[in-house]
């Protein structure tokens, strides 16, 4: 008892420590901390094994290089895997490009969600009907939706027969195939299959906006865009920073799309090779390197973090309301 | 195997046998000395899926052992092969028995992950002499073997029937010499519909690695580094670069399809120079395209190929070597060799089943048994992946003529040298 006083005062004497109360108080106190510890039970077990350890050992192995096949010996080697990050040309290039996808995909996919929820809650017809509609991409499997694209993409597919047709190409263009191509088209297909979700989102957002604000901005004589910009907008800045925060998330983290239009080598040349491509090339495909896997790991975590942050604070500052 | 080489090698492997048994007996082979003290066991054999005729085949292949042994087999299928099995393996649940594709196999024989196989064979007196030798050499490394081949797949060429004829010509006239191909293609090119390209091929290291080391000189040298830009690779090279870009040589994805076995049977292109898988393919799919196939031209009078093979290797952490033993055994004997190729439709990698089969008199797959004898196998020590990773990343810029072929060959040739040091030395 002495002892635990002890440490209580030494950690933090403004931490609040519980005052040393009668015996009886503080029995009924832990059982009553026993027993919410006990809920939370499973979910603390499930949250640390497959959460909290598995980002403490990838923090842990980004330190050494590894072999995990039989007998599994580690080598600490510091900030080796870090510095080879660093010198690494080809780490440079999926940075590029996966910031890049990042500062085209966000803002607009944010943009349209915004938009088309703006427009699904204004009141006009068969709103419900489009809400549901508008939301099943967002249902599909993102790998079923790549092949789709790759389909419409392709060099004999509908997207380049209605542009030859109409006359905005002379020959049809190699979307997927093309250096210069590649990358938008995933883009493309990102924000086609990413804005219903947000859109959703959005729209929970806008039920919380009192109508009022409309009609007294009505009687001032404020036309819809107006509206849009000095209600809508500003009164939805929690949703939209949790929209955009999801949206970088998901950008840095793009890998599925890379993957299967450039079956696994983010060709061609390089234009579609994204940090998680990286990272999955060096833990999966050559063997023995997953050390080097973890600390391009643990670096995409950083700049997922800093930028996430960056954003948030970005956007905190404009709203003001 | 001749008997001057067994009779040192057993007296070898005893005294190994004698050395670590002393030690513990850890590394002791456990071929049983009486096959029916296996009866009733049960292996885990780890595979891809392949095509319809091959899991059929593959079923009856089991069934067959089962008969024939008493051992259970069970089927683990991986749909995403080398990132499952890699999990499986670090992971301990890793099959007795699995394919093993040649390309892999340095990486993870370094890994100690297979079981080195030389004693077991030894033991049971199989014959390797039968095996076509590339495909065997393919599971060898640090001469122990890893693995035996359960078939294997070369290269050749494909031709359009009716293409050709229509342009004038005959299957003859397609020239033997990979020097003479050029100026034929520029010729067939005149004459062939619009929207139809000469020739089509996949542009990667599989299958360039034998055209690059025609004159000579490895892809990969003694300490596993990446050597793309010797002036022989370059000169050996240069003809595909020029044919791509007089357009007399496209690739699959030039023209919208994903492998080039669809832009042939879509009758997007009158030659093609890809496996033997291709045949089943195009007969399946594109019942009305009527094709042809020969031997792919020799390079300065040398005939070359790709030979690709798949093995089955034994799971060094196996408690049931034995038994997996028995199945690599009877999978890789006549009996087994048969059902399965017969059934799949694959070349066999025993010479004797390709002759029982009548391959060789087998208008179309002819070719590619041909091959077997001379071609090269797709595989090249632990560092190949990072090689091939960069040869296939930065060759479509040579083909574009966003480089020059030196420049890019360079590049790959640095960016993958440069990876192989920092990662793998």
């Amino acid at each position: 008892m002495g002892t635990q006083l002890e440490i209580n005062r030494r950690t933090d004497a403004a931490s609040q420590a519980p005052p040393p109360k009668k015996k009886k108080g503080s029995e009924r106190n832990r059982r009553e901390s026993m027993q919410g510890i006990t809920f939370m039970l499973p979910t603390l077990i499930i949250l640390v094994t497959f959460t909290l350890l598995p980002i403490a050992y990838s923090l842990f192995l980004s330190f050494t290089r590894v072999n995990l096949f039989g007998g599994i010996d580690f080598q600490w080697v510091g900030f080796d895997n870090y510095v080879n990050a660093w010198n690494d040309d080809r780490v440079w290039t999926a940075l590029k490009n996966t910031f890049r996808y990042a500062v085209f995909v966000v803002p607009i996919q944010t943009a349209i969600a915004l938009l088309m929820a703006a427009v699904l809650n204004s009141g006009i017809r068969f709103q419900n009907t489009f809400r549901t509609i508008y939301f099943l991409p967002t249902l599909t499997s993102s790998s079923a939706l790549t092949m789709i694209f790759m389909f419409l993409f392709s060099l004999n597919g509908p997207i380049n027969n209605v542009l030859v047709s109409l006359g905005f190409l002379e020959a049809p263009v190699n979307f997927i195939n093309e250096t210069d191509f590649a990358l938008t088209t995933i883009m493309v297909m990102n924000i086609w299959s990413t804005v219903p979700f947000f859109m959703t989102i959005y729209l929970a957002g806008l039920q919380d906006i009192p109508s009022s604000l409309y009609e007294a901005a009505s009687l001032d004589g404020a036309n819809a865009w107006q509206k849009l910009m000095k209600i809508t907008v500003p009164n939805l800045t929690p949703v939209t920073n949790y929209v955009l925060l999801m949206g970088i998330i998901g950008c840095f983290q793009l890998f599925d799309q890379a993957y299967i239009i450039s079956g696994g080598t983010g060709g061609p040349n390089n234009a579609t090779l994204t940090f998680s491509l990286i990272i999955y090339q060096y833990a999966f495909k050559t063997i023995g390197t997953m050390g080097y896997a973890s600390a391009l790991a643990i670096i995409l975590t950083v700049i997922i973090f800093a930028v996430s942050m960056l954003a948030r604070k970005l956007n905190k500052e404009e709203s003001n309301y | 195997m001749n008997k001057k080489v067994s009779k040192p090698l057993s007296v070898f492997v005893l005294s190994g046998l004698v050395f670590t048994a002393a030690c513990g007996g850890e590394e002791e082979a456990q071929v049983a000395s009486d096959p029916s003290e296996l009866e009733g066991k049960e292996i885990t054999v780890g595979t891809w899926k392949g095509t319809d005729a091959e899991v059929k085949a593959f079923d009856e292949l089991l069934a067959a052992f089962t008969d024939e042994t008493g051992i259970k087999v069970k089927k683990k299928v991986y749909n995403d092969y080398q990132t499952q099995l890699q999990t499986d393996l670090v992971g301990g649940t890793a099959p007795d028995v699995f394919y093993v594709d040649a390309f892999l196999a340095p990486e993870l024989s370094k890994q100690g992950v297979l079981e080195p196989i030389d004693q077991y064979v030894e033991q049971t007196e199989k014959d390797l002499g039968d095996f076509y030798e590339p495909a065997i050499n393919a599971f060898k490394s640090e001469d122990q073997l890893f693995g035996l081949p359960k078939d294997y797949s070369t290269l050749g060429l494909y031709y359009n029937k009716k293409m050709i004829e229509d342009a004038g010509f005959t299957a003859d006239d397609i020239p033997t010499e990979m020097e003479d191909l050029p100026g034929f293609l520029k010729e067939l090119q005149g004459e062939l519909p619009s929207g139809v390209t000469p020739a089509i091929t996949s542009s990667e290291l599989a299958r360039h690695m034998f055209v690059l080391q025609s004159g000579g000189t490895d892809i990969v040298d003694g300490d596993g580094k990446a050597v793309l830009s010797q002036q022989d690779q370059l000169a050996a090279l240069q003809p595909l670069v020029d044919a791509y870009q007089d357009k007399l040589v496209q690739r699959p994805a030039d023209l919208g399809q994903g492998w080039a076995g669809d832009s042939f049977g879509a009758e997007k292109a009158a030659i093609m120079i890809e496996g033997n898988w291709a045949i089943s393919h195009i007969q399946q799919n594109f019942p009305d395209v009527e094709m042809g196939t020969k031997e792919v031209p020799t390079i300065g009078g040398d005939s070359g190929s790709m030979m690709f093979t798949v093995s089955y290797s034994l799971n060094s952490d196996s408690e049931e070597k034995a038994a997996g033993w028995e199945f690599i055994d009877y999978a890789t004997s006549k009996d087994g060799m048969k059902i399965w190729s017969e059934g799949a439709g694959v070349l066999p990698s025993l010479k004797s089943i390709a002759e029982e089969l009548n391959l060789q008199d087998d208008e179309l797959k002819a070719p590619f048994v041909a091959a077997g004898a001379y071609a090269t196998p797709w595989q090249k020590g632990d560092s190949l992946s990072i090689v091939a990773r960069e040869y296939n990343n930065l060759l479509p810029a040579a083909l574009k003529g966003d480089m020059t072929l030196e420049e890019a060959m360079k590049k790959a040739e640095e960016t993958a040298n440069k990876d192989i040091e920092t990662q793998l030395q």
